[in-house]
Formats: C-alpha cells, structure tokens, sequence
C-alpha cells in the first residue's frame, strides 16, 4: 500500500487508457515500499519504466496521477480484489473446458438446490457466486482423485515402456509342449528302441525332452504296425494275419487326410511274415538318408543264390513236409535256356514303366509266334487290367453256375471269366468238388508261401515255378486241356498284374479264415507298379518255360 | 430478478455501466480507440484495465465510505474515456 504523500497535479490524459490502470496494476504487484528506492515496471505497451519511488510511478500514471494518494490506494485496492475474483473464475473455466460435461451435469443441481433453500428473494448475483464456488469445490474434488489415477496410469504406462517387447517362454513351457511330443509312453519307447543306439539319444536320456525334440529330424509321419497273430481255423490253411496300421502321424493336414485313409481301409493281407516287434516305415527322406538301417530294407531275391532264401516262417511248420520238399526244388529246376530268355528280360526291366509290361507281352507274342502252334494268337490287350474292375462288370448270369458247368464250358470262354466264375462260386461257399477245391487249397498254399506283404505302400510279388505248377494243376482240374494257352491268352489280353491279382483272389478265398475280412477289404493293390521284378521274372520264367516244354511237345 | 430464472446473466458492459450509475448510454454509440462502438461494449477496448477495479468495485460494500468517491472516480474515468459528459 502507497503511503507516500499525494502525487503532485498532472496534466489529466485526454482519454483513460487502459494501459495507464495496467501500469498500476504493475505497481501495487511490484512494489514494496520499504527497501525498494527505484522501481522498474513494464507498461502495456511493452515499454519499461523506472520510477524513484511508488509515488513517482504513480504520477507517471495517466490515471492515478490526478487522483490523490488514498484514492489511488482504493483503486489498486479494488483492482487487486477483481484480479483475483477473474483468476478465481479462469482457473474453473479452464477445468470446465477439460470436464465439459460433468459440469454440466453438477451445475444445474447446485444451483436449484441453492434456490431451494432459500425461500427469500436471491439476487441474482449472490446465487451466481454461490454457483461458483460450490462448482469449483465439487470439481475441485472431481478432479482430484483423477489425477491421482492419472499418475497411477502414467506410473504404470511409463514402466511397461521401459519393459522389453518380447514374448518370454520360460524353459519350463518349452520342456511341457516338448514332452507333449513324446507324450505316450508308448511311442517313447518305441522311439527309443529303434534309435537308441544309432542316434545316441541313450547316451542323452537324461536330457530335457527339449532336447530330444530338436535331435530327431521333422519326422512327418510314423508308421506303427501292431500285427496280431490269428489262428487259422483250419489246420492246413496258412496262417492268416490281420495288420493294423495305427498311424501316428503330426499335425499336417496331408498326414492327417492319410490317416484317415488307412483308418478306414484298413488292409488284410495273408502273409507268412511274423514280425516279432512292430515296423516302423519313416516316411521322411532326409532320415531315411541319415538312418537307413531304421527302413525296411528293399528285397532283392535272386533265386540263383541258394543262399539268399525267404526267410523262415512258422507258418512253413504247419505245412505238411513232403509238401515244403515238393515245393522248393522246383524253385531251381530252370534250364538254360529259359534263365537266358529271362535274363533278356531282366534287362529291358530296367526301363520299369508301363511300356516295360507291353514290352513283355509283345516279346512273349513274338516267342509265341515263333514256338506255340499257330492256333495260339496274341489277341489285343484289353482295357480292364484291374481284375477287381472285371469282376464288376461281368454279367449276372440267370443260370446257376456250379462246378459242372465251369469244367464244361472251361475250353470255350477266356481264362478271366473262367475265373470270375469260379470266384463266384468260391463266394458262395465251398462246392462238392474235391479234385477242385483240394487244387485250389493247393494253389492257396503255394501262393500263400511265397507271397508276402511288408507294407500298403509297395507290393513285392513273389511267384515262384511252383505256384505256377499249382495254377497248373488248377486248371487241368477245372477242365482246361491246354492251361499253358489259356494263361498265355489271359496275360496277352491283359497283363502280368491281371494275373496275379487272381490269383490272389482265389488264393484268399479258398481260405476259409480270412474269406470273410478279405472280402470286405479291398485285395487290388492301387500302388502296384508295372516293373518286372524279380518275383515277377519268376513267373515269366515259368510261363515261357510251359511254353517251351508245350512246343517240345508238339515237335 | 424473478425466481426461477438465476441462470439469465445481464451483460457484463451492462452491469458494470449500472453499478457506475451510466446504464442509461448503454446503446449510445461512440468512437473510441479508432473504432465506432456502442458504450455498453467498452470493456472490448479498456476491459483488461477497467475489469479488475470494477469488479472490485462490485464486491465492495456500498456502506463503505470509500465506495462512493471510488464510484465517482471511476464513472469520471469511464464518462472521459467514452467522451460522454459527466451528468448526461
């Protein structure tokens, strides 16, 4: 407060500007009238000014300058008020403009609860402040504990900016979803069975399954074959065995889709094969590469090596001996000659492809041509080489069709209907013939016995001189004179294949313990491929070799 | 004021013009700082100065002996500024 004497007379400004009462409002911020002996303030204008004292500055002042001392003293007293009423109102509006709303929604209430408790007449002004003062408190108290929670949220935003962005698996997690992979105990085992040893995960057991899951390449599908021996019901009849493919593949659709596929065709094969532990077939080439010892290997018999023997089957032992003799020499009994036509053929097997077996069929019609009797003929390979296909489109015939009439009528009609007719009758039971159904047992055998099945996914074909012979026979008893010209007219019309898988079919149901299961499966083999193996060379050999005894014969 | 109706707020050039007793030149029309403008707007050109004291103005009792020769000051001041004569 200015307590220095009255400012002397000045020439009154023409107008009251505003930047006379802004310098006075200056001065009463300012100064301090104790220990302050030259005053510098700023003037609206953005001039400075330096006062000797307040009361110098206050007749520098426009405005002031003419008044006296105590009343100037008023004005900065009245001015000093108001400032503080404008701060007082700013500092809510500001607020009011963050929270717009919830002002809105706190005022009116107020200020009819205001109204409401005074019954008298209210001036206008007085409920206007009272309006704003309990707004400010009520927001003041609004705002308060948002702050609070706005620091609590910055607080926490600013530490998990400074957290690193990385998804963190602990090894806890990784060594579960690894376990997962080896989950079952039996497949564990078995994997552990079958590599320990060669990968050394033995010597790394203890490890992390981690571990192991990282060792062992991708394998993309494993194969485990459980083979459950059945007793055949019949004591003469080979041993038939059902193979189950339980399929334990991952997670890949395409694994997936072949599971399903060998889940529900699941095949029965007549095989003399007893393996005494599961097989594992690894689909996956790069292990295969790596560990080719864990594949089944690739038989290559060579039945020039007496050595190299089907291995021993205890199925064999419920054979009767005379016929396990009577059946093995035949296996060595080629001549010369005919193991130097097959070698021929052997050769041109290279080129295994579809144009292989007509070059077989064209090479057995040129032999023929040259050594079987003119009224044998080479006919013109017919479309249905799937002898599952020929057997659908065969007529239903409106007579009955008994053992008689297929002997009968043996020497008229192609091979194949012979055969489809005599499957016909073997499906309806067994028949009263007992030359026949004791050759057909035979043939059973003898195919049975040199046939085996390791897997679905490729067919070896073991057909040796003594199935041959046994088909032989088969023949001759269902009435064919000639069974060497009926076979080779059956192989020109088709092929190699059509035959064999005849054969199969009768082989199968003349067992009457797996008749049944044979017939609900599916016996054509989709994946058979037309390469002449040496299995199939078995059976080239021992049809040319009829073929030369049959023109020995004739000469 | 009637009751019912506190939220009507009188224009604040207005109020202060009829706490100086000068309400009556509000729509008067007068040319100050170079632009013509009526008397009831005159904090438009002085209001950052003149706001503060009037509103001190405002809340000061009226049974202060200091209220009248401040009113009376500052109605010369304002009666000057807008180039009215005191007493019309």
């Amino acid at each position: 407060m200015l307590t220095s004497e009255a400012a002397p007379p000045r020439a009154m400004p023409d107008r009251v500007s505003g930047e006379t009462l802004h310098g006075v409002e200056n001065i009463g911020h300012q100064q301090s009238p104790v220990d302050i002996e030259a005053i510098s303030y700023t003037r609206v204008d953005g001039t400075v000014e330096v006062a000797s004292s307040p009361e110098d500055a206050m007749r520098r002042c426009p405005v002031l300058g003419k008044m006296s001392v105590e009343q100037a003293n008023v004005l900065l007293e009245l001015a000093s008020i108001g400032q503080e009423k404008i701060d007082a109102q700013k500092k809510p509006k500001e607020e009011f403009k963050q929270k717009p709303e919830e002002h809105k929604e706190t005022k009116k209430p107020i200020v009819e609860q205001v109204i409401k408790e005074d019954t008298k007449t209210i001036a206008q002004s007085e409920v206007k402040e009272t309006v704003t003062v309990t707004t400010k408190s009520l927001h003041e108290e609004m705002i308060q504990p948002q702050s609070e929670l706005d620091k609590t949220i910055d607080a926490h935003s600013a530490k998990i900016a400074t957290e690193p962005k990385v998804a963190r698996v602990t090894s806890s997690d990784e060594a579960i979803q690894a376990q997962k992979l080896v989950d079952s105990p039996y497949i564990e085992q078995q994997v552990r069975d079958k590599l320990a040893g060669r990968q050394n995960i033995k010597d790394e057991s203890s490890d992390k399954a981690t571990n192991i899951s990282l060792r062992i390449p991708p394998i993309e599908e494993i194969v485990i074959t459980n083979r459950l021996d059945r007793q055949p019901t019949a004591p003469d009849a080979p041993r038939a065995e059902i193979v189950i493919d339980n399929r334990i593949m991952d997670t890949t659709v395409a694994s997936k889709e072949t599971t399903e596929e060998n889940q529900e065709e699941p095949f029965l094969a007549t095989s003399q094969d007893s393996l005494d532990d599961d097989t594992f077939i690894f689909t996956d080439t790069e292990l295969a590469q790596e560990m080719p010892e864990l594949f089944i290997a690739e038989r290559d018999w060579d039945i020039t090596d007496p050595a190299i023997l089907p291995p021993f089957d205890p199925v064999a032992e419920t054979l009767d001996a005379s016929e396990s003799i009577d059946l093995l020499p035949e296996q060595v009994a080629i001549d010369a000659e005919t193991t130097e036509l097959f070698e021929q053929l052997l050769a041109m097997s290279v080129e295994a492809d579809e144009e292989t077996t007509s070059t077989f069929v064209k090479l057995v019609g040129e032999q023929s041509e040259a050594q079987v009797p003119k009224e044998v003929t080479v006919e013109v390979t017919s479309d249905v080489n799937v002898f599952a296909d020929f057997l659908d489109i065969q007529p239903e015939s409106e007579e009955t069709i008994d053992i008689e009439t297929i002997v009968t009528n043996a020497n008229e009609q192609p091979l194949e209907e012979t055969f489809a007719q005599l499957i016909e009758l073997l499906e309806g039971g067994s028949f009263d013939s007992t030359d026949v159904m004791s050759a057909i047992k035979d043939f059973s055998k003898a195919f049975a016995y040199s046939n085996r099945e390791h897997s679905t996914e490729r067919e070896e074909l073991l057909v040796t001189p003594a199935i041959t012979q046994k088909l032989l026979d088969l023949l001759r008893a269902i009435g064919y004179e000639n069974p060497q010209e009926a076979l080779l007219g059956l192989i020109s019309r088709h092929d190699l294949e059509f035959l064999v898988q005849a054969m199969r079919y009768l082989a199968q149901l003349a067992n009457p313990d797996n008749q049944h299961e044979f017939l609900r499966s599916n016996p054509v083999s989709h994946t058979f491929k037309y390469v002449i193996e040496p299995a199939a060379t078995r059976l080239g050999r021992s049809i040319l070799l009829l073929i030369k005894q049959q023109n020995l014969a004739y000469e | 004021m009637e009751r019912g109706k506190p939220d009507i707020e009188e224009h604040e050039g207005v109020r202060f013009l009829r706490l100086l007793g000068l309400d009556h030149l509000a729509d008067t029309e007068v040319v100050a700082g170079g632009n013509t403008i009526e008397v009831r707007n005159f904090l438009d050109v002085c209001g950052d100065h003149a706001r503060p004291v009037l509103l001190g103005l405002e809340t000061m009792d009226p049974a202060d002996p200091r209220f009248e020769p401040t009113k009376e000051a500052l109605r010369g001041l304002i009666s000057q500024y807008v180039g009215i004569e005191q007493g019309t």
